[in-house]
C-alpha cells in the first residue's frame, strides 16, 4: 500500500524543535532586539521616521534570529538524520526550516505596515509581495553568507543591515538601493510616503521577486548538501 | 520463509587498498555479523551497505529486482541505526517515534496503534515522555531502532555495539522476513541467531563463516590462565592432556586447550592428584589479530607442488 509522509506534522515538529533551539540561544532576543533598537539609535530615525525603519528591520531581524547559526547546530543535524533519508525525503526539512524564519519576519511586518498605512487607504500590493520575499531573502543572504564566508559572513550581514538601517547617505543613489537587498522594504516604504526614493515601488518589488527567488533556490541546494551523512 | 535476495553485491570495493571485489547476498531472514572494530573496514562497510557511504567502486542492488541502493525507490527499505544516534534538545521518545512515523507515512490514528505496540516490543513503556537524549546507552539505541521499524523496512543495517535486548527483537525481525546485517567490535556481542560472521580487516572481508567456525576457532584459540597453591612443577603440567604451549607466568601457567569444559576437568583433576588448590582460573579469548591470522588462507608462495599442473606451467 502506498503511504504519503504526514508533511504537516513534520512541519509542526520541525518547527516546534527549530522554534526551541533559537529560543534557547542568548543571540536569539538580542538579533531581535536589533531591529528597533537601530531604528531608534541610528541617525537614519531623524531622516526616516520610526515606523517604516523598524517594518523595514524586523522583515531582516525576525528571520536572522531564527537562523543565524542553525544550519551547523547539532539539533539541525540530528532532525537531518532522521528526516533526510526516509519517504519524507531532504525536503520535509529544508521547507519548513526556511518558512518559519521568513513567517518570523513576515507576520510582525505586515502587523507593523498595517498600522503604518492605516491613515494612508490600507496596505499597498507592493508591500504584500515585497515583504514576504524581502524575508526570504533574509534567510537565504544569511545562510549563503554564513556558508561561505563563516564569521565575516555575520559581519558582512550587519553591516549591510545597518546601512540601510541607517539611510546614510550612499545608500541613497540609485545604484545602491538596489544593490542592498536588506533595504527593499524600505524604499518601498519611502515610496510609498513619497519621500527620496529612486525609484518607482513596482521596480523594488520587481528586484525583490528576483533576488528572492534566485538566492532561495542556492540556499535550499546549501541546506540539502548540510547535515550528517547526507552529502549525497 | 522467503529466502530471496534482499541485498547483494556486484564487484564491491569497499576501499581502494581491497584485493578482491565483495560477493556478498543477504538472503532474506537472514541475519549477518560485520565483526571487526574501528580499524577495520566493518563499519564503513555497514555504511555501504545501508547506501550512506560510497564504495570504492563496484554495486549494491536491492531486492530480486536489482535496485540500485542508492535510488529513491531504494529509500525506506534500508534502514540504517548509528550508535551515535542523538536528538533535538527536548524531543522525547514518543516526539521522535511520531516524527518517524509521520516521515515514513503513517496516518494519525495508524500511529497511536503502531506506537503503542512498538513501545512494548522494544519495552520502552517506561520511557514514552523522557528526553531521548538524557536516556541510557541502551534505551537510547532502542528508541533508535524502534525509529527504524516504522517504515517496515526489508533490510536493517545496525551499527554496534547494541544491547542485548535487541537480540530476541532482531531474531523477530528474521522470522518475519527482513535481513539484518550488524557491525559489532568484539565476539561477545554477536546474537546467538547469526548465521554468517564476516571477519574484516583493515582492508578487505578476509572471511565468511558461521557462528559455530567462529566458536571452534575461539576454542581453539583461547588461553587459559591457572594459578595453583602450591605452585605446580611445570613438567606436571605438561602433562596436562589437550595442553598445547604451556607458558610460565607468576604462579601458575597460561596454555592453550582444545575444549574448556574438558580443560577444566582435567585441571581440577590434576590439581587434586597432586594435592594442590586451583586458586584462579581465567579464560582470555583470543585477540582479534589471532582470529584474522587463523582465518587467513595460507597462500604463500612456496615450492612447486610436482603434483599442481599450474604450477609446473603445463
Amino acid at each position: 500500500m502506498r503511504r504519503r509522509p504526514g508533511y504537516l506534522r513534520i512541519c509542526g515538529s520541525v518547527f516546534r524543535y527549530m522554534s526551541e533551539w533559537a529560543s534557547r540561544r542568548q543571540l536569539f532576543i538580542w538579533i531581535l532586539l536589533a531591529a528597533p533598537l537601530i531604528a531608534w539609535i541610528l541617525p537614519g530615525q531623524t531622516v526616516v521616521p520610526f515606523l517604516p525603519l523598524a517594518i523595514s528591520c524586523i522583515t531582516y531581524c525576525g528571520p536572522a534570529a531564527f537562523i543565524t547559526g542553525w544550519r551547523c547546530s547539532d539539533a539541525r543535524n540530528d532532525l537531518a538524520d532522521i528526516l533526510f533519508r526516509t519517504k519524507a525525503g531532504k525536503y520535509s526539512l529544508i521547507l519548513p526550516e526556511i518558512l518559519l524564519p521568513t513567517i518570523a519576519g513576515v507576520l510582525p511586518a505586515l502587523g507593523l505596515a498595517a498600522l503604518w498605512t492605516a491613515g494612508r487607504g490600507g496596505i499597498p500590493w507592493q508591500l504584500w509581495v515585497v515583504i514576504p520575499f524581502a524575508s526570504l531573502t533574509a534567510v537565504s543572504v544569511t545562510v549563503l553568507l554564513e556558508k561561505y564566508l563563516d564569521q565575516t559572513g555575520y559581519i558582512l550581514n550587519l553591516l549591510a543591515f545597518m546601512a540601510q538601517a541607517g539611510a546614510a547617505s550612499w545608500v541613497l543613489s540609485p545604484v545602491f538601493q538596489l544593490m542592498i537587498p536588506h533595504g527593499y522594504v524600505l524604499w518601498t516604504l519611502r515610496w510609498i510616503d513619497g519621500s527620496r526614493a529612486a525609484y518607482h515601488g513596482d521596480i523594488y518589488v520587481f528586484f525583490a521577486v528576483l533576488q528572492g527567488i534566485g538566492l532561495i533556490l542556492l540556499t535550499a541546494r546549501v541546506l540539502s548538501d548540510s547535515g550528517i551523512n547526507h552529502s549525497d | 520463509m522467503d529466502s530471496s535476495v534482499q541485498l547483494s553485491t556486484e564487484e564491491l570495493y569497499i576501499t581502494g587498498r581491497s584485493g578482491d571485489p565483495l560477493e556478498l547476498a543477504v538472503l532474506a531472514g537472514s541475519m549477518i555479523v560485520l565483526l571487526g572494530d574501528d580499524t577495520t573496514i566493518a563499519p564503513d562497510l555497514a555504511l555501504v551497505l545501508a547506501g550512506r557511504k560510497s564504495p570504492a567502486s563496484g554495486m549494491i542492488h536491492l531486492g530480486d529486482n536489482n535496485l540500485d541502493i542508492t535510488s529513491h525507490n531504494a529509500r525506506d527499505r534500508v534502514e540504517y541505526v548509528s550508535c551515535n544516534f542523538s536528538c533535538p534538545q527536548g524531543m522525547t521518545v514518543s516526539g521522535h517515534l511520531s516524527l518517524a512515523s509521520a516521515a515514513a507515512g503513517h496516518s494519525r490514528k495508524d500511529t497511536r496503534d503502531i506506537l503503542s505496540q512498538l513501545y512494548t516490543w522494544c519495552s520502552l513503556e517506561n520511557c514514552m515522555d523522557a528526553e531521548v537524549n538524557d536516556l541510557s546507552p541502551d534505551d537510547r539505541y532502542l528508541t533508535a531502532f524502534a525509529a527504524a521499524c516504522l517504515p517496515i523496512p526489508d533490510v536493517f543495517v545496525l551499527q554496534g555495539p547494541f544491547p542485548d535486548k535487541l537480540h530476541p527483537l532482531l531474531e523477530d525481525l528474521c522470522q518475519g522476513g527482513c535481513a539484518v546485517i550488524a557491525s559489532l567490535p568484539e565476539i561477545h556481542t554477536i546474537p546467538q541467531s547469526t548465521d554468517r560472521i564476516a571477519i574484516c580487516d583493515s582492508d578487505d572481508v578476509r572471511q565468511i563463516v558461521r557462528l559455530q567456525e567462529l566458536s571452534d576457532a575461539c576454542s581453539i584459540l583461547m588461553r587459559l590462565h591457572v594459578r595453583f597453591f602450591p605452585v605446580l612443577p611445570r613438567a606436571v603440567m605438561e602433562s596436562l592432556p589437550g595442553a598445547r604451549d604451556v607458558l610460565a607466568i607468576r604462579g601458575g601457567y597460561e596454555f592453550r586447550h582444545p575444549g574448556l569444559s574438558a580443560a577444566v576437568t582435567n585441571l581440577v583433576n590434576l590439581a587434586r592428584a597432586n594435592s594442590r588448590q586451583i586458586v584462579g582460573l581465567e579464560v582470555k579469548p583470543p585477540s582479534y589479530s589471532e582470529l584474522i591470522e587463523y582465518f587467513t588462507p595460507d597462500d604463500e608462495p612456496g615450492e612447486a607442488d610436482l603434483f599442481c599442473a599450474e604450477d609446473l606451467d603445463i
